[in-house]
């Protein structure tokens, strides 16, 4: 092999790496597949699903489902089939008495399809909010200092950062308090329950997307 | 010659796009274990000091790269694990606070500008800095039980949202006391040096607005990598029993459980008073951030987000908490006979707290401005020509004469007048705090 075709194989190898390299740092993360925009805080519970699918697809049937539920709370007069359908029925029966939401990440993509990122996390009174820039390698890049505003705040800041562009995913974590004593936090990623522990005295429920499982509390 | 530099740069880009796909902050060498998880507790137990940002090499002997860092509550908490892991050559790793499901390593490329491992690690610790916080705490560790098992070093101890505070958990003394390390910041010319307590936060601060395992509060442990994207009830150790323990027996059940040998009632006393005293001396730096603020901005009144980071509300509660612990503790001591309590530890105690059979209100209802004299402990100077024993800071603070409000200047933060100041009065306020002795029983 001529030294020509040394170099010019090896500038094949160079441009396959690089190549490989920057395909791979612009993979969308996972979760992170389009959801309606939306510039308020809406209720999801009462939200249509969106096409997002879970994150991790379920792997007990429906049966299995109520199995794991009614392990849990045998004197339920619902019967669901998943914890969406659950979290659905609990509040348009009126059964949950609060939600407090206790962390919001949002992701929107401006026009020129930079993607910027805020977290808010409220408190009783106060909110912290973060804002970051989105690295090649998809990671964080935090912009200035936290700011914390008062709570009456929170939803104009987190409206303006929204209408500069595309929403292109959303997590959120509430607090939830059920009339019946029941209490424990959801997790929603793109509007669709994706961690969902509630505690019933002696035994917690637990759902990783459908997966859930009834355990004794240890 | 023209196909010899053709591939000369072949060759070097070549190099260069392998050196670029291998960088990492730091390349691991080794992996977690069982093995390595009693090595970390050890390597706390031993190393993690409250001087460790100001310690020219580690103890492996290297130069410290992180000397001179100034860490908040999270970041003392995320720094432990890191630099343990930067120091044996681990990988580390948390999920993206900022959302979604994937991780922050050091594997990341970011840091690939700096020459050497050492700058790479300084800049990812600062870095994670201003990533995590209170808030992405839950996700990279999980509740454990309150036993001598799971309660280690290396651990931490987290509050709700409500303090959103945390701990660093340097040892668990023998008395069933932790051993705490927590944050150097309060402002921008504060110490370097991390603060330290051993003693027990008060369970109700800790928990407070959320005694459930949503609350995310009480004693956490380091999640394995591989279950930083899994469920939290999923890794093993995950419990919830803490939270069947009432807020305000959280302490005591604690101390019971965790103790080897029962904590004699004079060094107890001993104890409590030296973590009030830690309390009290942070509250000087941190008051006087605030009036130097006050007085470099002209007295000009403060948006939300300056008034709440020089306030001191949860600062002076936890000042609070700390001589209601040492009250508490000494009225038993007292109720079971005084006799048992070293005549110097009763002399002191009794000047701080002169009537332990009466109610805290009575007590205070009697008690006098107290002089600095032999019988004084922790005397500490917080104004030019101006200093406070642990007794006249108790009955300021049990009176509410001390001042959060950063709108206020040094005689009314520390009582010599009564808050608010004119200025407080004239600009708006927020969240403050004021003490109700009556939880001092």
């Amino acid at each position: 092999m001529s030294m020509r075709q040394t170099s010019r194989a090896l500038l094949l190898i160079v441009g396959v790496l690089l190549a490989w390299f920057t395909l791979r740092e612009k993979a969308p993360a996972p979760g992170s597949s389009p959801v309606t925009a939306s510039s308020s805080d809406l209720p999801h519970l009462s939200l249509s699903p969106t096409p997002t699918p879970p994150l991790a697809p379920p792997t007990l049937s429906p049966n299995a489902f109520i199995t794991e539920f009614k392990k849990c709370f045998p004197n339920s007069e619902t019967s669901p089939h998943s914890p969406d359908e659950w979290l659905l029925q609990a509040e348009q029966n009126g059964e949950i008495e609060s939600r407090q939401l206790t962390l919001q990440n949002l992701h929107r993509r401006d026009s020129s399809g930079l993607e910027r990122r805020m977290q808010i996390a409220p408190t009783e009174t106060q909110a912290e909010i973060r804002e970051f820039d989105v690295d090649e390698e998809g990671l964080p890049t935090p912009l200035a200092t936290p700011l914390v505003i008062p709570l009456e705040q929170v939803n104009q800041v987190r409206d303006d950062f929204l209408r500069q562009g595309e929403k292109i995913y959303e997590q959120r974590k509430e607090n939830l308090r059920f009339k019946n004593g029941l209490h424990g936090v959801v997790e929603w990623e793109n509007q669709k329950t994706r961690d969902l522990q509630i505690f019933n005295g002696q035994r917690g429920f637990y759902c990783r997307s459908n997966e859930c499982t009834c355990k004794g509390i240890r | 010659m023209k196909t010899i530099k053709n591939f000369r740069f072949v060759v070097l880009s070549l190099l260069l796009t392998v050196q670029t796909a291998k960088a990492a902050v730091w390349e691991n060498t080794r992996t977690w274990s069982s093995d390595e998880e009693v090595s970390y507790s050890q390597w706390v137990k031993a190393n993690w000091r409250n001087d460790f940002f100001t310690l020219e090499t580690l103890p492996s002997g290297e130069a410290n790269p992180f000397k001179g860092l100034r860490l908040d509550c999270a970041d003392t908490v995320y720094s432990m694990r890191i630099i343990y892991s930067y120091v044996r050559r681990l990988p580390f790793a948390i999920l993206d606070p900022s959302g979604g499901n994937r991780l922050i390593t050091n594997q990341m490329k970011r840091f690939d500008r700096l020459p050497s491992e050492a700058e790479k690690a300084r800049a990812f610790l600062t870095m994670m800095f201003d990533v995590v916080s209170t808030h992405s705490v839950p996700n990279d560790t999980f509740p454990i039980a309150l036993s001598q098992t799971a309660v280690r070093p290396g651990a931490l101890i987290l509050t709700t949202e409500v303090n959103h505070h945390s701990w660093t958990i340097k040892d668990i003394l023998d008395i069933g006391v932790p051993f705490l390390i927590f944050n150097s910041t309060v402002g921008r010319s504060s110490s370097i040096i991390l603060q330290q307590r051993q003693s027990w936060p008060n369970g109700v601060w800790v928990f407070e607005g959320n005694h459930t395992p949503e609350g995310n509060a009480g004693f956490r442990d380091w999640r394995p990598l591989e279950y930083l994207q899994q469920p939290v009830w999923t890794v093993p150790g995950y419990s919830v029993e803490q939270y069947q323990i009432a807020a305000g027996k959280w302490s005591t059940e604690g101390q019971r459980r965790l103790q080897n040998r029962k904590e004699g009632t004079s060094a107890k006393l001993v104890r409590l008073a030296g973590a009030a005293c830690e309390d009290l001396k942070q509250r000087v730096s941190a008051v006087q951030e605030g009036v130097q603020y006050l007085r470099d901005s002209g007295g000009a009144c403060m948006n939300f987000a300056t008034f709440d980071q020089y306030s001191t509300p949860s600062r002076d509660h936890r000042l609070f908490d700390s001589l209601a612990d040492v009250r508490r503790a000494f009225v038993k001591a007292s109720k079971s006979g005084a006799q048992k309590i070293d005549a110097t530890v009763l002399k002191q105690m009794l000047k701080i707290f002169p009537q332990p059979g009466a109610s805290a209100r009575e007590e205070l209802n009697g008690q006098d401005k107290a002089p600095i004299d032999a019988n004084s402990i922790c005397v500490v100077k917080y104004a030019k020509g101006q200093s406070i024993d642990l007794a006249e800071a108790k009955r300021r603070m049990f009176s509410g004469l001390l001042s959060s409000s950063p709108m206020d200047d040094m005689d009314y933060r520390w009582g010599n007048k009564v808050s608010p100041s004119p200025l407080a009065r004239s600009c708006q306020s927020w969240e403050l705090w004021t003490p109700n002795v009556n939880e001092a029983n």
